[in-house]
């Protein structure tokens, strides 16, 4: 497979280059491995995946929400949590040592607005304004031969204000053909030198590349039938970089997780996809790929530890973290758990943040990107200076 | 070549940069002179969808004050056909009547349904939500009030739902017209109580099930084993998105009492106890329903005040009052109008004016408007548009260039490509509804298909006018394996002079780039245009 082939590139202009540009951001030496994450937007209610049941306060803070997990959740380890039965594919995983959680993980966010908190997350600078994403000045840590890759339709905040443009893969849509001939030729010409142009210039000089990436192996396309979003997409998506290992870290999100009312039926559809994706996503990298391979999920904030009174979760404050890869030192617990009790939570609500995202993501970073502390610095600048080996 | 090319675009910089600095028109727009052609062609693309020829010339027979005033109080005229379409909708059935039948508890669901019977009923229900975007389209489409119907998206995107949340599928449609019927009253107020007491709103942020804690309905549930109590979902999404935003100095506190005050607001539903619901002092307001018997009586304090205990649904009305007058609300409003009908970053003393305005009138839409309508950057911006089309833009805006006043019927078309595109009505999956900036929407693939779209209609292979498929159908992409169904029909008639009209003046690139087509082709060019993609 020729590795010189890119995907779409392209740098949306909302935010100001220039003064990030200012300051050099040293590069890798070389990437050992590979980051992917996958951000879940909505506030992902990791409670309910991984359950701490040995918590005598779970049944009676979510009387409703914890009764199959305390009845048919599987033991993860001696952890004190359970999985759901929905998530019986992270169990597995985590049995295998191939995935390890944090449950009380999170950013500095306190007003609980999912646009707020995910625009933290994003930006990465401690702040809900800036001019760079952090997966924008990640990508820029990279070695020289990797390149950064953005699963999604548009550009993500992660992704703006960056010099050197992710690729653009989208997943889900429709297709990106446009007709050729001369009245193209005229469009392109009328929209040359501007934004609409740089566009358009993309879309159609890697129109080819992605189609052939979609089309690498042709049962991609008939492929595994999905239940829904990820278990689907995450094929094509290990594919995509099987074939392309200079594709170093990659980005990509899901919705769907914002469970204020009935939250077991939503979230055990989601769950079984997420479950899905992963074992989709080791099976189409393959083994060697797979041991190369960093997988971390997360969401803008937790939900409340107390059910509503509408079967469902209000929007907390810490939350889950996943991390899972061939080669991770996992089937164990990264970071504090301090219980359910009214003394361990946040505003009497919410579980506390015991493991910041940026030094959990700057551990990542380094591990599976090889990029040095220095830049580590500028990526999440003035980041708590917890250290996690992961 | 590709060096004079770039000393010309850093020319352009540098005069945009001067512009911004230093308006090339240094006065605003006169707001009581009947507006000219340019005036009146950008006037209707930035208020509106853009132009056709009856378009134009109904706004140039008023002044922008005048524009103003007509989009605020006046509801579109449709053409015959186009009334006659919506009429045969499912929504246009009267909403108690479907209430009756398929609401909860209706009489359409009161029997044990088998799977079949099970999945026609949901194939119904999704026809409503399929009927109502595609009756709003068709609205937008041909209005004969483009300022009107340019409003009232930005209201029901400020206000945002997602059509096909549960019983909204139902009360979309309605939803849509009660928020219209509010827009005369001038007001932020009327708007803001027209969405909140809506059962749309109530039901697409969980509010309709929040139930105190301490009433009588948990009571009873309770005594059945069953455990109800708050969802704060609408009580945040109130405070951060549908006024003050999310940096307004409001605290978790606040989101709390918001949340008690509003308990037993709801949704009536046809299984209730009319007596029961007399006996208790229920309130109804159409499909709105205050229920005593879910809501906290307690004492609250919110945004520093003491709402006293014993109060029912006068404390939403105090509640709302203070919201929708507070002056984070007319900054935040200020800001959003001016993002959405100026520019991505619309200029600081323009908003402070609008907030002004909006303070000094206890909210009203218009004193909010027309500061921005009389300052120079607005003037400006008319002569030089910068705004980059959000899909709904440049989708009705290159169907009416080409359809002119022949209506544009084909609501199928419409509604795949929107949803294609991105932007479909009522079809934003979270509360805070479409963003209107570039960033938001410029991307390769939106190019593509922009390009694809123009390339398509100005082909006269776009069946605009007319589809052959009289189905409400489910919403479809614009291009996947069902277009040869979708791509049935009767489509508008390209007339070069027309197409050339409604798009106005182009760059020298463009014209160049034209010179060297057919006469046919041009028409494509003009649509794809840069020039064209902006407002």
């Amino acid at each position: 497979m020729p590795s010189r082939r890119r995907f779409l590139q392209w740098s949306a202009s909302g935010l100001a280059v220039h003064a990030f540009n200012a300051f050099a951001i040293e590069r890798a030496p070389q990437a050992p491995g590979r980051l992917i994450v996958v951000f879940l937007r909505g506030g992902f209610d990791g409670l309910f995946a991984l359950s701490p049941v040995s918590d005598p306060r779970l049944s009676e803070l979510r009387p409703s929400l914890s009764k199959t997990v305390l009845s048919q959740g599987t033991a993860l380890g001696s952890t004190g949590f359970s999985a759901h039965p929905s998530a019986k594919a992270l169990a597995d995983l985590f049995a295998s040592r191939e995935l390890a959680f944090s449950p009380c993980a999170g950013t500095t966010d306190t007003s609980r607005s999912h646009f707020q908190a995910q625009d933290l997350f994003e930006l990465g600078s401690g702040a809900t304004h800036g001019e760079s994403g952090f997966m924008a000045r990640a990508a820029q840590a990279l070695s020289a031969n990797s390149n950064a890759i953005s699963f999604t339709r548009e550009v993500p905040l992660c992704f703006q204000g960056g010099v050197r443009p992710p690729e653009i893969a989208p997943l889900s849509g429709s297709g990106l053909k446009l007709p050729e001939g001369r009245l193209l030729e005229a469009i392109r010409w009328a929209h040359r030198g501007q934004r609409t142009g740089d566009a358009l210039d993309q879309a159609i000089a890697t129109e080819e590349q992605i189609q052939s990436a979609m089309g690498m192996e042709p049962q991609a396309a008939r492929g595994a039938p999905g239940a829904n979003g990820l278990g689907r997409t995450a094929g094509t998506m290990g594919r995509i970089l099987r074939g392309n290992p200079r594709l170093a870290l990659a980005f990509l999100d899901a919705g769907g997780v914002d469970t204020h009312a009935n939250e077991e039926g939503a979230l055990r559809r989601v769950m079984a996809s997420i479950g899905e994706g992963l074992v989709e996503l080791k099976t189409s990298l393959g083994d060697t790929e797979w041991r190369r391979t960093r997988v971390v999920m997360m969401s803008e904030f937790g939900r409340t530890v107390r059910e509503n009174g509408t079967s469902g979760t209000d929007h907390g404050h810490g939350g889950l973290f996943l991390l899972a890869g061939g080669a991770i030192a996992g089937g164990r617990m990264i970071g504090d758990f301090r219980g359910l009790g009214d003394h361990a939570l946040n505003d009497d609500r919410d579980l506390p943040v015991l493991a910041d995202w940026r030094a959990l993501l700057a551990a990542c970073l380094r591990d599976a990107c090889g990029i040095p502390d220095s830049a580590l610095n500028a990526i999440f600048p003035g980041r708590s200076q917890q250290n996690f080996a992961l | 070549m590709t060096e004079r090319c770039s000393i010309r675009r850093s020319l352009a910089m540098l005069v945009a940069i001067a512009a911004a600095a230093q308006p090339l028109v240094a006065t605003g727009l006169e707001i009581n002179r009947l507006m000219d052609e340019p005036t009146a062609r950008a006037m209707v693309s930035r208020f509106g969808y853009g132009a056709t020829p009856s378009a134009l010339s109904a706004a140039m027979s008023q002044t922008p004050g005048q524009y103003l005033t007509h989009a605020i109080r006046d509801p579109s005229r449709l053409p015959p056909s186009v009334t006659d379409q919506i009429a045969a909708l499912p929504v246009s059935e009267p909403l108690d009547v479907v209430w009756t039948r398929l609401g909860p508890g209706g009489t359409g669901r009161d029997r044990a349904l088998d799977d079949e019977a099970r999945k026609a009923l949901q194939r119904e229900e999704n026809q409503f939500a399929s009927a109502a975007i595609q009756a709003r389209l068709l609205t937008m489409a041909n209005g004969d009030n483009p300022g009107h119907e340019a409003l009232l998206s930005f209201w029901l995107n400020h206000f945002s739902i997602f059509a096909p949340k549960n019983f909204d599928k139902l009360l979309a449609w309605d939803y849509v017209r009660s928020i219209e019927q509010a827009m005369p009253s001038d007001s932020f107020e009327a708007l803001l109580r027209a969405s909140f007491f809506h059962p749309a709103m109530q039901v697409y942020l969980d509010n309709a099930q929040s139930t105190a804690t301490t009433s009588i309905a948990a009571e009873k549930a309770a005594e059945r084993g069953k455990r109800l109590g708050i969802n704060e979902n609408l009580a945040r999404e109130l405070l951060e998105l549908h006024t003050l935003g999310v940096n307004a100095g409001y605290a978790q506190n606040d989101v709390q009492e918001l949340a008690r005050i509003i308990t037993g607001a709801g949704v009536y539903s046809p299984r209730m106890n009319d007596a029961g619901l007399a006996r208790a002092g229920a309130l109804r307001r159409g499909l709105f329903l205050f229920d005593p018997r879910r809501h906290d009586y307690g004492a609250k304090l919110f945004l520093g005040e003491r709402f006293p205990a014993g109060q029912g649904i006068s404390e939403i009305d105090r509640a709302i009052h203070l919201l929708a007058t507070h002056p984070a609300t007319a900054k935040r409003i200020a800001e959003k109008l001016a993002q959405r009908f100026l520019a991505d970053q619309p200029p600081t003393q323009v908003v402070e004016a609008m907030t002004a305005g909006f303070l000094r009138s206890g909210g009203k839409i218009s004193a909010t408007l027309l500061p921005l309508l009389e300052s120079t950057a607005f003037a400006t911006s008319l002569t030089q548009p910068t705004k980059f089309k959000e899909p709904l833009d440049y989708i009705l805006s290159v169907a009416r260039a080409v359809c002119g006043d022949t209506p544009i019927n084909n609501r199928l078309i419409l509604a795949a490509t929107a949803l294609d595109m991105g932007e479909a009505p009522m079809m934003h999956g979270t509360p805070d509804g479409y963003g209107s900036r570039e960033t938001d929407w410029l991307s390769p693939a939106a190019m593509t298909k922009r390009v694809r779209l123009a390339m398509g209609i100005a082909s006269e292979r776009v069946p605009l006018a007319r589809s052959d498929d009289h189905r409400i159908g489910r919403l479809r992409a614009f291009d996947d394996s069902s277009k040869v169904n979708l791509l049935r029909g009767e489509p508008c008639t390209v007339d070069f002079p027309t197409v050339d009209r409604m798009v106005g003046p182009v760059s020298s690139e463009t014209k160049t780039a034209a010179a060297a087509l057919l006469l046919r082709e041009r028409a494509g060019l003009l649509l794809a245009s840069p020039e064209f993609m902006r407002r």
